[in-house]
């Protein structure tokens, strides 16, 4: 390894690293190492003269291996590859210690930090002089997208990309698509109603000839990498042919269970049968049969009345799931959110008096279509004359939730200004802090503050029932005073969550999650849109809580992620893998169970494990996990590695 | 010693989160003697923040915490209110700060003699030493209450005691001797 | 099974019927108590109020005493369980702590050998015993009976078992003997402990709020975990109706007596003819 010629860049990150690390001693010191020919610090490594930097001495110094210690090489690993590339270098002859995360911002103490900088530094001298080349691999892109989940951003995403004209697959769990946007009345800051902007998109999706609408259907399977996923779908049967049906609703008149099963679209407010049709504006327009309820499904005894009531012979019992299978270049995730469940949290006494409703339940009752009507109605039917309309519950708190879920502040004003409009109740509305920051946000909360909402600064603490009347305890704290407000009606704007099978979703794509359940983006100011792994992205609220205009600009957004690498044509996946040597590999099988992403096999002839280059993603738990050594990593190897460890530990 | 008034509370087990505050008043919300106080729960921390000591430790809305923990439980920033009350009755206590109120300061420091005296509690005793502490015409109150309880066999008439009473005193001194901190 | 019985003072006093249901019921059970020896009063409320550092002492001499013999400690008071749980967090959580009560303990001849577990007596029931073998175990159901049960706080708050706005353990134990648990949103509430004594003002209408609230839903009487909250709502009954000009006569028994009777024990094993308002009319339901 001798006759190499290092150069070693400190960079200062502005204050970020040198606050607290001498940046200039840790580059004296490398400037001794072995090897090393140049030893530079600069405040922005990253910035154009930093880049310029390092390609001008490859030039004028023949350097043929560089070390930049900077961030964590997460973000600008491939800033420095191009930069070595531009000189000249392979990118791979690059190694990056990790000075920021690791060294200044864990600690104040700046001598410990200047020595632990200073070992890192070794380290990865030590270990670049045995990197090589390695030649990036470059592959075809498929041209179509799979959108996962139909609410208002996966619809956005869907609709943009098909607009370009590319094959999409959007897939959605529900019978019918739409969301949560679906079930809203009217639409903050402007009052629009939500369907009158969202049921055109709908229509939009089951016209546009590049959408293959799969509803009732879940992926299952992903495999593959960004350019070339396959993607497997499970479609449950709907027991209705979607080419007779035309969604005139006799079979739910017929269906003997009518009227007694919740439904889940007005929130439990309404009651259905087996055999339904979702809502008037469902897209489809099919009927549904509900196979936890029809009791032919279930008990295998019915009438069969919805059978003899249609007339298009569109009911079939015998139909099964099907699986279908999809290739794709890119995936968008847009699985959006549940709503807290308010039972979690007994002292607002949900689910113990009738009058305790939460917002979306708000929504469907002041919905036209909804199961009132439209009418703000109590339980006895009556309207009531005083309401109270609680923020945060569920979020903004340690107990539950401790993000701030964005939009019940908007949503709160605006159930408030509903209740304004429709009856002649007093409203009181608890608040911890008010949050109208959008375009035209403030604005509307002037504007309802002004239609009389007695706006109260104290977080509802607790719902009771005195003397046959709820009341609401909380403290009114700009008064100082502890304060029971009876009310009639309690709305309970309650947080938005991540779904409850995030986790499953996350696993199936491969993905993360954030500390908060969402699913976790590339970099949350920078990189938003995109996932950890290449060629998913994330749209609307599965990323984190967000309102309408936000969801549909990351649909946005997503949707030109994917045409991007549509638009390119070819993709480069990283060239790190792992790899069996033959000779060494004992068959025993340890890694086929152990890798994350399904690219080992055993080979049946040779009895020796194979791996899918195309496959693998290079994390290296096999080459780890390998009880005869017969795994190697490519850029991750045992030489590297050790000579890496010696380096921290001279 | 301490920087100010919040730095002395944070200092104290359960006290440390005191800055984590956002004033929502869900403490007020959830006490059952909030409606009863001038300075309410989430009004303390204020004040407390406010470095007004003597304000907080004057009050005797501090001595009107039920122990129930309600606000400890709901509080969505996880402060320990109660456990905060608690520090703030000690500190009122012990540099003799609260307001005059014969009734608390009897109740309180009778229970504390007699665990001294005994290692143990006994209703009768204590109610006894708190009348004579405070006005002896509060006997003829309790009277008929204690007169039921003795007939129905919930009093005890031989004052309990523990073997190792000795023991528990001198823990109790030395603890008292550390300041109580 | 083997536990370690820390009664509290009240235990040998005002709440003397507790006492004598748990013995009982305990002996149907197989339970083997053996009291901690020559344990002290916990502080309560009071101590905490008074110093910090006597309110760690006194709980940790329990504990201390608790650890040189084998088994988990049962404590059938609300406000004990919660003080000698509340040491045990202490003690772990802070280092402060754990010190000062070593050097105190090392001057007064006392050493902590070992953390025993602390735990309800509920708690020990629903969880060592169990719903099903009690179901099995049960000779009169409390059939017709309806009750309210009321956890009352320093069970659930901040350091118990169950669930702290609504918790579930004394329902499911009602409902498997047979009684039927009518909803009661003041599970919970706090029913105002001793300030009933310094400041009764306070204390009464929180009593008040639970006794009118048992009353409204119809229930025959109010089930309770602590002696605390058996004396505030049984003992004040009459001055609390006094103030409030209400004529309630609720009975108040400890979840140990209706236990018993239920399991076939005589009333006058469980300390039933000790309560101010008297529970036996109510309990002819069940004959």
């Amino acid at each position: 390894m001798s006759g190499q010629k290092i150069g070693v860049y400190v960079c200062h990150c502005g204050s970020n690293i040198n606050g607290v690390v001498n940046c200039s001693k840790v580059a004296e010191e490398a400037a001794q190492l072995d090897g090393v020919v140049v030893s530079k610090d600069y405040k922005y490594m990253c910035s154009d003269p930093g880049q310029e930097m390092i390609k001008a001495d490859i030039k004028e110094k023949g350097l043929d291996r560089v070390v930049v210690a900077a961030c964590s090489p997460r973000m600008h690993e491939p800033t420095f590859r191009k930069a070595l590339e531009g000189g000249g270098l392979n990118g791979y002859l690059l190694e990056m210690a990790n000075i920021r995360e690791h060294v200044s911002w864990v600690t104040k103490d700046k001598e410990e930090a200047t020595k632990k900088a200073l070992a890192l530094v070794k380290g990865a001298v030590n270990r670049v002089k045995y990197h090589q080349p390695i030649e990036e691999k470059e592959v075809p892109v498929n041209d179509a997208t799979l959108v996962i989940g139909a609410g208002i951003a996966g619809i956005q995403a869907a609709l943009q990309v098909a607009e370009a004209g590319h094959k999409v697959y959007l897939i959605e769990k529900k019978q019918y698509i739409g969301g949560n946007m679906a079930k809203f009345d009217k639409t903050f800051p402007t009052l629009d109603c939500a369907a009158c902007i969202l049921t055109p998109k709908m229509v939009d999706v089951g016209q546009n000839p590049n959408i293959e609408l799969y509803t009732s259907s879940e992926v299952i399977k992903v495999d593959g990498y960004v350019g070339n996923f396959t993607v497997t779908v499970k479609e449950k049967p709907r027991y209705i042919n979607h080419e007779k049906c035309t969604g005139c609703g006799d079979c739910a008149t017929a269906c003997i269970m009518k009227n007694r099963i919740p439904h889940e679209f007005d929130e439990g407010l309404s009651k259905r049968g087996a055999a339904y049709i979702p809502f008037p504006q469902a897209v489809p327009l099919k009927a549904v049969i509900d196979d936890q309820n029809c009791l032919l499904l279930t008990r295998k005894k019915c009438t069969l009345a919805c059978v003899k009531a249609c007339g298009r012979k569109a009911i079939n019992f015998n139909q099964h799931e099907t699986i279908h299978e999809f290739n794709v270049g890119s995936i968008i995730l847009a699985t959006g959110f549940d709503l807290f469940d308010a039972k979690r949290a007994p002292q607002y006494g949900y689910g113990r008096y009738p009058n305790v409703i939460n917002g979306l339940q708000f929504e469907r009752m002041t919905n036209a279509s909804g199961p009132t009507s439209g009418h703000i109605l109590l339980e006895d039917g009556t309207e009531p004359k005083s309401v109270a309309i609680i923020h945060c519950v569920g979020s903004r708190d340690e107990n539950y939730n401790k993000y701030c879920s964005r939009v019940c502040c908007m949503s709160s004003v605006k159930f408030a200004h509903m209740v304004k409009d429709h009856t002649d109740a007093e409203v009181y509305e608890f608040y911890i802090d008010m949050r109208t920051f959008g375009k035209g946000y403030e604005e509307f909360y002037n504007r309802v503050q002004e239609e009389g909402v007695h706006f109260i600064r104290g977080k509802g603490a607790e719902v009771a029932q005195k003397n046959g009347r709820l009341v609401v305890k909380a403290e009114d704290t700009l008064l100082g005073q502890y304060r029971e407000i009876p009310v009639d009606l309690v709305i309970l704007n309650t947080a938005l969550e991540p779904r409850v099978d995030a986790e499953k979703v996350a696993q199936t794509l491969g993905i993360s999650r954030s500390a908060d359940g969402f699913f976790l983006e590339s970099h949350i100011k920078l990189d938003p849109v995109t996932t950890t792994t290449d060629g998913i992205y994330l749209a609307g609220c599965c990323q984190s809580p967000k309102d309408i205009p936000d969801s549909v600009a990351q649909g946005s957004a997503a949707a030109s992620q994917s045409l991007a690498i549509i638009a390119t044509g070819k993709v480069k996946i990283s060239p790190i893998s792992a790899s069996v040597d033959e000779n060494q590999c004992a068959g025993c099988r340890i890694c086929v169970g152990l890798c994350p992403y399904r690219a080992i096999k055993l080979n049946e002839e040779t009895l020796r494990a194979e791996i899918n280059q195309a496959v693998c993603k290079g994390c290296g738990t096999c080459a780890a996990a390998c009880p005869s050594g017969a795994i190697k990593v490519s850029h991750f190897d045992n030489d590297q590695l050790l000579a890496q460890i010696e380096g921290v530990l001279a | 010693m301490y920087k100010d008034f919040t730095d002395e509370i944070m200092s104290y087990p359960g006290g440390e989160k005191i800055m984590a505050c956002m004033q929502c008043g869900t403490c007020t919300g959830s006490c059952p003697t909030s409606h009863a106080m001038q300075y309410t729960p989430r009004r303390l921390i204020s004040l407390i923040r406010a470095n007004q000591r003597e304000t907080v430790l004057k009050s005797l809305d501090i001595w009107k915490c039920a122990s129930c923990y309600t606000c400890t439980a709901r509080c969505p920033r996880g402060i320990k209110f109660t456990d905060i009350m608690y520090i703030l009755k000690t500190l009122a206590w012990k540099d003799q700060l609260m307001e005059e109120n014969k009734d608390i300061t009897a109740f309180y420091s009778a229970f504390q003699d007699l665990i001294a005296k005994r290692g143990r509690m006994n209703e009768s005793e204590l109610v006894l030493k708190y009348s004579l502490k405070t006005n002896p015409a509060k006997l003829l109150e309790f009277g008929p209450l204690g007169m039921k309880m003795v007939l129905k066999g919930r009093a005890a008439i031989i004052p309990p005691s523990i073997r190792n009473q000795k023991q528990v005193q001198k823990i109790l001194e030395l603890a008292k001797e550390r300041g109580g901190e | 099974m083997i536990y370690q019985y820390y009664p509290g003072c009240s235990l040998h006093a005002s709440a003397r019927d507790y006492d004598e249901s748990v013995q009982g019921v305990v002996k149907s059970l197989a339970m083997e108590l053996k009291e901690v020896p020559d344990w002290n009063c916990c502080g309560a409320t009071i101590t905490p109020s008074l110093n910090q550092l006597q309110s760690q002492i006194l709980p940790a001499r329990n504990l201390a005493l608790a650890a040189e013999n084998r088994g988990d400690v049962v404590v059938p008071c609300n406000a004990c369980y919660m003080s000698l749980k509340k040491i045990q967090y202490n003690m772990a959580k802070y280092k402060v702590v754990r010190e000062k009560v070593t050097e105190i303990f090392g001057q007064a001849g006392l050493r902590l050998t070992g953390m025993p577990k602390v735990r309800h007596l509920l708690e020990v029931i629903l969880e060592d015993v169990g719903l099903e073998k009690i179901k099995q175990m049960v000779k009169k159901p409390l059939k017709d009976l309806k009750v309210v049960n009321y956890s009352g706080c320093q069970l659930v708050r901040p350091l118990g078992f169950d669930n702290p706005e609504d918790p579930q353990a004394l329902d499911n134990l009602m409902s498997a003997l047979g009684a039927e648990v009518l909803p009661f949103s003041q599970k919970t509430h706090c029913c105002g402990g001793s300030l009933i004594t310094t400041q009764p003002d306070l204390a009464f209408q929180m009593v008040d709020s639970i006794l009118e609230e048992s009353r409204a839903v119809g229930a025959d009487m109010v089930v309770v975990t602590c002696p605390m909250c058996q004396l505030n709502l049984d003992a004040y009954q009459d001055q609390v109706n006094r103030k409030f000009n209400r004529t309630l006569q609720v009975p108040i028994t400890y979840f140990t007596q209706l236990m018993g009777l239920a399991l076939g024990l005589n009333k006058n094993q469980l300390g039933l003819q000790r309560g101010i308002i008297s529970p036996f009319k109510a309990l002819e339901k069940i004959g």
